[in-house]
């Protein structure tokens, strides 16, 4: 092979490589900072740009970003872990020179421990008298939005008519489940998917759940039922909603899933639903709530305290349900009516103080895991 | 005068790939274990029985998927080796496709499968759906890399021996293989390494019963913030990988001159030679068609909705509805993708060349077996624990570089590096040493000698290589998880995400976005391959 044609090679895929990088470039240099300074150019100067640290699956709409950095003069950037225990491992690993200078999502199954680490600053953000009071949790952290780690059924798996009318050709179904106790019933067995604690948030939560209905002597026993009763469990909520429920065209009828879960499931639907095939056993739920709050190695913390009042401004407090499919802790925002129809608040969940859950998680897991899996 | 100038070179050169090495992988994952390190979670970890059960599971599940592996993609590897027939460039460049693809999606589809064929039994959370697995993945590796290097291995030893009177098997066992045995050597080691740092594989179709080290690393360190655990585990991942890497190094023993330097595949003649092309793709049908025809199906015909049609590619490219300031466009995630790709092939290729060039050139047995295992470390360690120790590594000038988008390119060229210099090695040891010392005494200078003998031979092993880490950094999900900024997503990211939202919809996304990924890749290395020599113009062979 001549030199020549290895040098062809080489200078085409160099080519290639600048001419993608800079197709790149533009695409995503792009418009948001154009609309921006479309405004004026003598804005983008004096910008300070402040770093939001969340996890992946964060979602903000860009109508209430793009009214905020142009009222307020700051550039907010958003970087991503893959999910809230890697985020917090993170921060605790880089307190002192944090990659971030805002922290959003940290929930309560993780927060006394970064509350330990001390690795806030405080504040009290405006708008925290909308909060309901049982969220607060000190002034080094705000409350965001909340979601509720609930167990979801296959609607058509079960009859929601009275099981005693014999025309009814559904009454060969199992009636709806209407508490965590049905899943140990032999009329259920063998249709519950739930995931492990250890490796997954709502697989958590419903352990904490499960622990605060039965008590901490209790649960054991519980769960050794469910055991009997068939349950399976994944390893994360991805396997457990895709492959095993049938939502995913599984055989296992109910899952431990979230209370937004039937109105996600309408919403990124193919065809049109009146009604969510899924639905929520309302006695079932933990309160999942999370936070926000300026990290302490942050050198721009007035800044930093203008995000955390957007946090709880109306506007993003409305966009919540739409993008992250969770509630709102803002009492005066409104719920979309898709999760009014669909998936409403649910009223009495259970939950458990994060003090207790830091001290005794790691033992509840371990014994979890002897209970169920060995 | 020659000899020790040509040692300078080679050993300024050699502080490049190390210095890259230094600079982008001890330094990192240094730091982290320094962080996180107790005296006290070392000798409880160490001394824990659960730690030397997962070590010793995650130990025999790699050598056991190893073997797996090679029993299932030799014949492959025989048939792209020695046979020529019509269809076997898509052939080959498909077969990368398994390699690419995201855990978290082939895990979905693979559950699919063994639901349909009724084997969910057997293989519901159990070992064996892990060795399947693997060797789904890493298909491509033995296949692609032993019928690489056996297309220009010099055949006629094999015919002597037949002339002699050795049986068809005979030849094989104890004239053949001998000489495969670089490549074997090569191809199993990457396949272990792969198999022992297996993470989505484990934790999905392995359930909650089976733990690997990297999947104990990752429930320590980001689930239980257990970080001294994490330290002692990663310390333990390291020193095993160290062992194996340089065991591996010790055993290949390159067979010097076998290189024909042509290409000596032969077109098929007899029915058993066509039987033995249609055994291969049998098995290779059925291993890695099944799970991805059922991923091309879903991408139609996405589980929990009803007809099948092109609305997941639509709305893939569409708007979606979604108006969030952190959507990013699916194309972009190709584009990004595409990039990180490219740059990561281009420092691979070029530290992985200079890695083998020196370690060719270097005399001392000891000084070999020494730097080349270095190299492959990255493979072996944690992703978790490299992605942690860039964020307090690299975050000071002048190498903050922990939010910038060039991290991700450079842990994926980590990865790729010793791809590119195992294949390159391979090649340049099969080289006849006699053809280089005609060309000296015919006054050819050293540069020559690189372009017009090394260059042909090589430049395969270049393409072999590269092809591979432009797979890995286009698949490549763990480190990316932590370090690529969400404006800038990668592929697999993306598909992630959408597996992780309840509705038929975004499950139909994530798949189209799989085929995608899957017609990109083969796009891609069917162009690498074509850049292939067919015939080398070395010239005459000196017997």
């Amino acid at each position: 092979m001549n030199v020549s044609k290895l040098a062809s090679t080489v200078s085409a895929f160099l080519i290639l490589l600048i001419l993608t990088i800079s197709c790149g470039n533009e695409n995503t240099g792009a418009s948001k900072n154009e609309a921006i300074d479309s405004n004026g150019a003598t804005k983008a100067a004096s910008r300070e740009t402040i770093r939001v640290i969340t996890y992946d699956s964060f979602s903000i709409s860009e109508e209430v970003l793009d009214s905020f950095e142009a009222s307020q003069n700051i550039k907010v950037e958003i970087l991503t872990s893959p999910d809230t225990g890697s985020m917090v491992a993170q921060l605790i690993l880089t307190r002192d020179n944090p990659i971030a200078d805002v922290v959003f999502g940290i929930d309560n199954t993780f927060l006394q421990r970064a509350l330990d680490e001390e690795i806030f600053l405080s504040y009290t953000p405006e708008g925290l008298e909308n909060v309901e009071p049982e969220f607060l949790a000190g002034s080094f952290v705000t409350p965001v939005q909340y979601g509720d780690v609930c167990i979801n059924y296959w609607r058509s798996s079960f009859s929601e008519g009275n099981p005693n009318t014999s025309s009814n050709p559904e009454s060969t179904k199992p009636p709806v489940p209407s508490s965590i106790e049905d899943l140990a019933n032999p009329l259920y067995k063998n249709q519950f998917v739930t995931q492990n604690p250890e490796t997954s948030s709502p697989g958590l939560a419903f352990l904490l759940a499960t622990i605060a209905k039965y008590g901490e002597d209790g649960w054991q026993n519980y769960w050794r039922l469910l055991r009997q009763n068939g349950v399976s469990v994944s390893s994360g909520w991805t396997e457990a909603y895709y492959t095993e429920f049938r939502a995913g065209g599984g055989d296992r009828a109910i899952v431990t899933s979230y209370a937004s879960s039937p109105a996600a499931g309408v919403y990124y639907s193919e065809s049109e639903l009146e009604t969510s095939p899924t639905a929520v056993i309302k006695d079932s739920c933990f309160r999942q709530v999370e936070y926000a709050g300026i990290l302490a190695g942050t050198n721009k913390p007035d800044a930093a305290q203008k995000v955390m009042d957007l946090f709880l401004s109306k506007s993003f407090q409305e966009a919540v349900p739409l993008s992250m499919f969770v509630y709102p802790v803002n009492q005066q925002a409104e719920l979309p009516q898709l999760f009014i129809d669909h998936s409403p608040v649910i009223q009495n969940p259970v939950s458990l103080p994060p003090e207790l859950i830091a001290e005794k998680r790691d033992d509840w897991t371990r014994q979890w895991v002897e209970i169920v899996l060995r | 005068m020659g000899r020790n100038r040509s040692a300078l070179i080679y050993s300024a050169a050699a502080l490049i790939p190390l210095g890259f090495l230094g600079i982008f992988f001890a330094y990192p994952l240094g730091a982290i274990i320094h962080r996180s390190f107790s005296g006290q979670g070392l000798l409880n970890t160490w001394s824990a029985s659960s730690t030397w059960e997962i070590a010793w599971f995650t130990f025999w599940q790699a050598v056991a998927s190893t073997a797996l592996t090679f029993i299932l993609a030799l014949p492959m590897a025989y048939i792209l080796g020695r046979f020529k027939f019509p269809g076997q460039r898509i052939l080959s460049a498909l077969l990368i496709v398994p390699f690419v693809l995201p855990t978290v999606v082939v895990a979905s589809a693979m559950l699919a499968v063994q639901d349909r064929l009724g084997l969910a039994g057997i293989l519901h959370h159990s070992t064996w759906a892990i060795l399947i697995a693997h060797a789904f993945f890493n298909y491509a590796l033995v296949a692609r890399i032993v019928g690489s290097f056996w297309a220009q291995l010099d055949s006629r030893p094999e015919l002597a021996a037949r002339v002699l009177g050795a049986g068809k098997w005979q030849t094989f066992f104890r004239v053949t293989m001998p000489r495969l045995k670089p490549s074997f050597i090569s191809a199993a080691g990457l396949v272990f390494f792969f198999s022992f740092t297996s993470f989505g594989v484990i934790l999905i179709l392995g359930g909650p019963t089976k733990a690997t080290l990297d999947t104990e690393i990752w429930r320590f360190g980001a689930q239980r913030l257990e970080f001294d655990t994490a330290a002692a585990l990663t310390l333990l991942q390291i020193i095993v990988v160290a062992l194996m890497a340089y065991f591996n190094s010790w055993a290949t023993r390159h067979v010097p001159g076998t290189s024909a330097g042509v290409d000596t595949r032969v077109r098929p003649q007899k029915m058993h030679q066509w039987s033995w092309v249609g055994a291969a793709l049998l098995i290779s049908a059925g291993l890695l068609l099944a799970p991805m025809a059922i991923m091309v199906w879903e991408s139609f015909s996405p589980r929990g909705a009803g007809g099948a049609g092109f609305e997941s590619y639509r709305a893939l490219f569409g708007q979606s509805g979604r108006i969030s300031a952190l959507f990013v466009e699916p194309f972009e995630a190709i584009q990004n993708s595409l990039i990180y790709a490219l740059t990561a092939t281009g420092i691979a290729v070029a530290l992985g060349t200079i890695c083998a060039y020196i370690i060719f050139h270097q005399k001392q047995r000891s000084i070999r077996l020494f730097l080349e295992p270095l190299f492959f470390m990255p493979l072996g360690v944690s992703a978790l624990a490299l992605g942690f120790g860039y964020l307090i590594a690299l975050d000071e000038p002048p190498l903050d570089l922990r939010t910038s988008w060039i991290i991700v390119p450079l842990a994926h060229s980590l990865l790729g590096l010793p791809f590119v210099m195992r294949a390159v090695l391979s090649h340049l040891h099969s080289i006849d040493e006699r053809l280089r010392w005609s060309a000296r005494v015919l006054g050819a200078s050293s540069a020559q000698i690189i372009a017009r003998i090394d260059l042909p031979v090589i430049f395969r092993g270049v393409l072999t290589g590269a092809g591979f880490v432009f797979a890995i950094s286009l698949g490549e999900f763990g480190a990316a998880s932590f370090l690529a900024r969400p404006d800038r997503p990668t592929i697999p990211l993306t598909i992630y995400n959408l597996l992780s939202t309840p509705g038929s919809l975004s499950f139909g996304q994530a798949m189209a976005l799989s085929v995608i990924l899957m017609l990109l890749i083969t796009v891609v290395v069917l162009a690498i391959d074509g850049l292939r020599p067919r015939k080398s113009d070395i010239g005459i062979q000196i017997l």
